[in-house]
């Protein structure tokens, strides 16, 4: 019965993830899709008699996706963690494809998977999949969901691809800078309604393993309330055991023991009452006593005004590292001709930034929106800033200021 | 039978205010439920807690499902336009960052108000919405969004 494999595939990953020794808790495990089962079908019966009265009927399966295509051109060239501009228009910076499918097993399990194609530079293809999970409804306030999901950091973290799900062309960078990290694992998701206000609360743990990034504990718990125009959330994660590539450069990698543990705390708050739109967020990310990785302090605010189909915005962000260990020599850059080598020291992981941004949204129907931002960002002390190409070159305290422009389009199906 | 003209004029005001005043100016949106729900009234930020999908629960702890109608439909971009303040891309960008995150998904559809109450007449779980001008009858109206 293939029900009943269902039951012991979900028991043998909540055993695998979680380590459910105990035996009570299996045994009531074990109840609970046999109860939920029983209220499947009395639903099924019960909806028989209004399925015809439907438009479509309930449909099983749902598929969307989203789509972002747009223009980007900075002055200087620059390149951070996420995002890359360089001096001429670039179309291959910007496009991203995303199809996801939800399928509706029971009413209380279904099975979800998305896949990502971002467009590389020079239109490599860099194709994910991004989202793998199942999820159930242990109760109608609390669910549970396992696979490949993707680390909910932020307010915008798990949907920062989907260009049409916020108001900017991308998440203000100061905040977003970290890479989007998927981890395997899982996470339960609880909601409490008190008054007018709902409090949700997310529980979760895995691994990372990505080519940046492989750390094999990760966990991290998050509590949005919200009510009306108002929503206030607020987060930590914290990164355990964790190796990391630094992808330019290489040496990084095996001369030091980055870090024991890492830990993000981040607040957001939102108010958006249809006229309105206030967004802000604030992250302080402690990386204990590593010498190598500093601590970072970030944050940004964004004010918009909804006009008719237009929304103009504004953003000011600022960050900058925090808890500078006294300088030291990394690792020693080679140098082919005449053969010597460069000690690179840790001032350059060192950097401040502030931003300013101005932005203007369009509806071009309920779907579709275009966007176009300029972004100018400042006063880096001679530091380069938050872009990884002017922070390890040479010509780094010549630049202090740095604009990039951006033209997208996004939709959602 | 002499008729001074200033009453003349006067009708003639009087009929043309009352032609000008639309008549949408009366209507409201009537928030439904089963008449056996033993709730009688609902909060709008609840309705709208309910309705994005937040919260499965009446205040009294009950279950309940939202029953949305169809995207090209008047009354809806009403409900959500006066419950929200927000049109439909707007709703959109909302439903997008639930979906695509894997929260939940939209509400069901039906067509018109006469399937909401047909579905809410037979069905306590679920909760509504109508145009003011629908018929009510077997449903019971809980909160009036003028």
């Amino acid at each position: 019965m293939p029900l009943a494999d269902l039951i012991n595939t979900f028991i043998a990953i909540i055993m695998r993830y979680h380590k459910l020794y105990s035996r009570w808790l299996i045994t009531c495990l074990l109840l609970l899709p046999a109860v939920s089962y029983s209220d499947t079908s009395s639903d099924e019966v019960g909806s028989e008699s209004f399925k015809p009265s439907f438009n479509k009927p309930r449909s099983d399966l749902h598929i969307n996706g989203f789509l972002t295509v747009g223009v980007n051109h900075a002055d200087p060239e620059v390149t951070s963690t996420n995002e890359s501009y360089r001096s001429d228009l670039s179309f291959d910076t910007k496009a991203i494809l995303g199809l996801q499918a939800t399928y509706q097993l029971t009413s209380k399990f279904n099975v979800t998977g998305q896949i990502v194609s971002k467009a590389d530079k020079d239109w490599g293809l860099d194709t994910d999949l991004d989202w793998a999970f199942f999820r159930y409804h242990l109760t109608d306030d609390l669910t549970f969901r396992a696979g490949r999901l993707r680390l909910p950091l932020y307010f915008f973290s798990e949907s920062a691809e989907v260009g049409f799900s916020y108001p900017w062309v991308t998440p203000p960078s100061e905040v977003y800078v970290v890479p989007l990290f998927d981890y395997e694992g899982a996470d339960f998701l609880y909601s409490m309604p008190t008054g007018d206000w709902i409090h949700q609360l997310q529980v979760f743990g895995g691994s990372v393993d990505t080519e940046i990034l492989k750390a094999s504990t990760t966990y991290g718990i998050n509590l949005t309330s919200s009510s009306g125009p108002w929503t206030y959330r607020a987060s930590f994660l914290e990164v355990n055991d964790a190796e990391l590539n630094y992808p330019t450069f290489p040496q990084l990698e095996s001369s030091f023991d980055i870090w024991d543990a890492i830990d993000y705390y981040a607040a957001a708050a939102i108010y958006d009452d249809g006229d309105w739109l206030l967004i802000s967020e604030l992250s302080v990310l402690d990386t204990g006593s590593s010498t190598v990785l500093f601590g970072k302090n970030s944050g940004y605010i964004t004010i918009g005004k909804y006009i008719d189909h237009w929304l103009p915005y504004f953003s000011y962000g600022k960050s900058y590292t925090t808890n500078e260990a006294p300088s030291q020599v990394l690792f020693e850059l080679p140098v082919e001709f005449p053969p010597f080598s460069i000690p690179v020291y840790s001032d350059i992981l060192e950097f401040t930034t502030t931003s300013y941004s101005l932005g203007l949204r369009y509806n071009l129907n309920a779907n579709t929106s275009v966007k176009f931002q300029w972004s100018h960002f400042t006063d880096f002390d001679g530091t380069g800033g938050r872009f990884f190409n002017l922070r390890f070159s040479n010509s780094t305290t010549d630049v202090d200021s740095v604009d990039t422009f951006a033209l997208v389009i996004d939709m959602v199906f | 039978m002499i008729i001074k003209p200033y009453t003349h004029w006067f009708g003639l005001i009087v009929v043309l205010i009352g032609l000008l005043l639309p008549v949408h100016v009366f209507a409201s949106i009537f928030v439904v439920v089963h008449p056996d729900r033993d709730i009688n009234n609902i909060s709008p930020v609840q309705v709208a807690n309910i309705f994005l999908g937040k919260t499965k629960r009446l205040s009294n702890g009950g279950l309940i499902i939202p029953v949305d109608q169809s995207r090209d439909s008047h009354t809806r971009n009403e409900f959500y336009s006066k419950l929200l303040n927000k049109n439909e891309n707007q709703m959109n960008v909302y439903w997008a960052r639930q979906v695509f995150t894997g929260r939940s998904q939209p509400p069901v559809q039906v067509t018109n108000c006469n399937e909401v109450r047909l579905l809410i007449k037979d069905n306590p779980t679920f909760i509504g919405y109508i145009h003011s001008d629908c018929n009510d009858i077997g449903i019971k109206v809980i909160l009036r969004i003028p």
